[in-house]
């Protein structure tokens, strides 16, 4: 009779532990601090970094990339922006802008998709590619990484140019295209003879000796105050981390959020954001200090023909 | 038949005709083109898309706050092109003192402005400084004319009649100058609304409003072109309103 007794408290200890245990973990649910200080980040990939903010009053998600990058060169309010990483940091090596480069948040998402017009289906010397953006950063990637083939590239304004040429032109005669996630998806989905050739970012670390493309980082202001911006700093890295372990929290921080907001904001739905996240984080999500990372922004910014970074530049923290 | 002609002749049924004649060449255009959504959707391909948006209450939302920024950005140009139109109808020297400002508010391209508006308050409330910009000359203008084609027997008879100049201001000129203010008001109201979004677009908010809402639709899916033609059409439909309201008010004040 004492053993059954000693049986029942045990399974009963056993139960209450498990209850308390499962309901611990049933109510682990993303938390985030409010940022204190105003910034201002491109659209799409860059603001990701900002998801659990997206309705606060002191971030500001702009579509176009050269209005945010505009704030680094005027008298803004803007204490902290995230821009492409060339245009900062030429912001403030050539044009005083009195901002420093504190960490890099999207580190590329091109991918270079064959169509199956190639016999050989291998790249090289004069095979039609269709890439982007010939001054900037895909097309300049696009050259550092695949420049000594000799293809024959014709480069369109933007990605969706280049996605509208797939969709429409009926004489469609590339063997390959470059793209940038979330559009990547939209073509396999829609062309069958499509597939993806290359990982633009892991051919980049090849060919730099394990250098990452520091496509948008953080600039903050000098005189703003630091305490706030190293405290949204470690916000945003939080939140960065909380996000990589667990997708799920892009559904949680912007539960609130209407879906046409989220893809003003980020670019696209959130099931798609989340999915391509969940697919080895396809849109090049992450958060590094810049300090740390100064061989990788020196490589990327060099392919714009830019010499190295001094050290001067970097936002200590 | 008399009837039946009769009824051909109308204004009414020419009006629909010509709205029959614009769906006609844009569903011509759509098919000829071939491309569906991605470059030109058809009429019915728009009209199901609108119908899609109009049961989202986001697409309300959108509607209120441009149509927010619209009358803030209107009462601020409203409340200045009084003032300063009042003036310059009566004192000719005000109205040439003016007139550079105002051929400069007229011309300059609106565009280059938005950026100066983004970096003094931000994209959220860029397009209510733009709607000032755009609205006030016209506004200004109607209240010039307003008060200078009072005519001249009027004006004397006020002088010898009404001692007093700010009653006879009030009760007499204003009233006269009236329909041409409400004409100028109503007209730049659709022009206005136009800007805004296009503001909203430029200064690249994502937040709501109906040119954040055309970005939206853009970032979702650049080749289905079908949302932002629904979205053209319900601001199509919300100036048509405003279009008939401008019909009544002429009506009432006998306006050509």
């Amino acid at each position: 009779m004492r053993n059954f007794k000693n049986l029942f408290l045990l399974i009963g200890i056993f139960g209450l532990a498990s209850g308390v245990s499962s309901c611990s973990e049933g109510s682990k649910t993303f938390t985030t601090n409010e940022i204190k200080v105003k910034v201002a980040t491109p659209s799409k990939a860059p603001a990701v970094a900002l998801f659990a903010h997206l309705k606060e009053g002191n971030v500001e998600i702009n579509s176009a990339a050269n209005n945010v990058i505009a704030y680094l060169t005027t008298a803004s309010d803007k204490d902290m922006v995230i821009a492409p990483t060339n245009a900062g940091i030429s912001a403030i090596v050539q044009r005083n802008a009195e901002f420093k480069i504190a960490a890099t948040v999207t580190f590329g998402n091109f991918y270079l998709l064959k169509t199956g017009k190639d016999s050989d289906n291998k790249l090289s010397e004069g095979d039609k590619v269709l890439a982007f953006q010939e001054t900037n950063v895909a097309g300049r990637l696009f050259k550092y990484v695949y420049g000594d083939l000799n293809l024959n590239t014709t480069y369109l304004a933007d990605v969706t140019a280049v996605k509208n040429e797939i969709l429409t032109n009926t004489n469609f005669d590339y063997d390959y295209v470059l793209l940038a996630q979330p559009d990547v998806n939209e073509i396999l989905r829609s062309q069958t003879a499509y597939s993806v050739y290359a990982n633009v970012q892991t051919d980049f670390k090849a060919k730099s000796g394990g250098k990452e493309i520091t496509q948008a980082s953080i600039f903050v202001k000098n005189t703003s105050n630091k305490d706030d911006v190293v405290e949204t700093l470690n916000t945003i890295k939080n939140d960065v981390d909380a996000l990589l372990d667990n997708t799920s929290n892009l559904i949680e921080a912007t539960k609130d959020v209407e879906n046409e907001v989220f893809a003003s904001k980020l670019g696209s739905t959130k099931e798609e954001l989340k999915s391509l996240l969940d697919d080895n984080n396809q849109l090049g999500i992450g958060f590094k200090k810049a300090k740390d990372n100064k061989a990788s922004i020196d490589e990327f910014i060099s392919t714009f023909g830019m010499g190295k970074t001094s050290e001067e530049i970097y936002f200590n923290y | 038949m008399k009837k039946f002609i009769s009824i051909i002749n109308s204004n009414p049924f020419i009006y629909f005709l010509g709205i029959a004649f614009i769906f006609l060449a844009w569903y011509i255009i759509s098919i000829a083109q071939g491309y569906g959504n991605i470059v030109f959707p058809t009429p019915v391909e728009t009209l199901v898309k609108t119908g899609e948006l109009l049961s989202n209450a986001y697409i309300y939302k959108c509607i209120g706050w441009t149509i927010l920024r619209l009358l803030i950005g209107y009462s601020i140009s409203f409340v200045l092109a009084m003032i300063l139109g009042v003036f310059a109808g009566y004192y000719e020297k005000f109205y040439t003192f003016l007139k550079p400002l105002i051929i400069i508010l007229k011309s300059a391209p609106t565009a280059a402005f938005i950026f100066l508006f983004l970096i003094l308050v931000g994209s959220r409330f860029a397009s209510i400084f733009i709607v000032v910009l755009v609205t006030f000359p016209i506004l200004y203008e109607a209240a010039v004319a307003g008060i200078k084609n009072i005519p001249d027997h009027l004006n004397e008879a006020l002088k010898i009649d009404c001692g007093n100049f700010v009653y006879g201001f009030i009760k007499v000129r204003i009233p006269l100058a009236l329909p041409y203010i409400s004409v100028g008001l109503l007209s730049s109201f659709a022009l206005g609304f136009k800007t805004s979004i296009m503001a909203e677009i430029i200064s690249g908010d994502t937040n709501y409003g109906l040119g954040s809402a055309i970005t939206a639709f853009r970032n979702s899916d650049a080749s289905n072109l079908s949302p932002i033609f629904a979205i053209t059409l319900i601001a199509i439909m919300l100036i048509s309103l405003v279009d008939i309201a401008i019909l009544l008010i002429k009506r009432h004040f006998k306006v050509q």
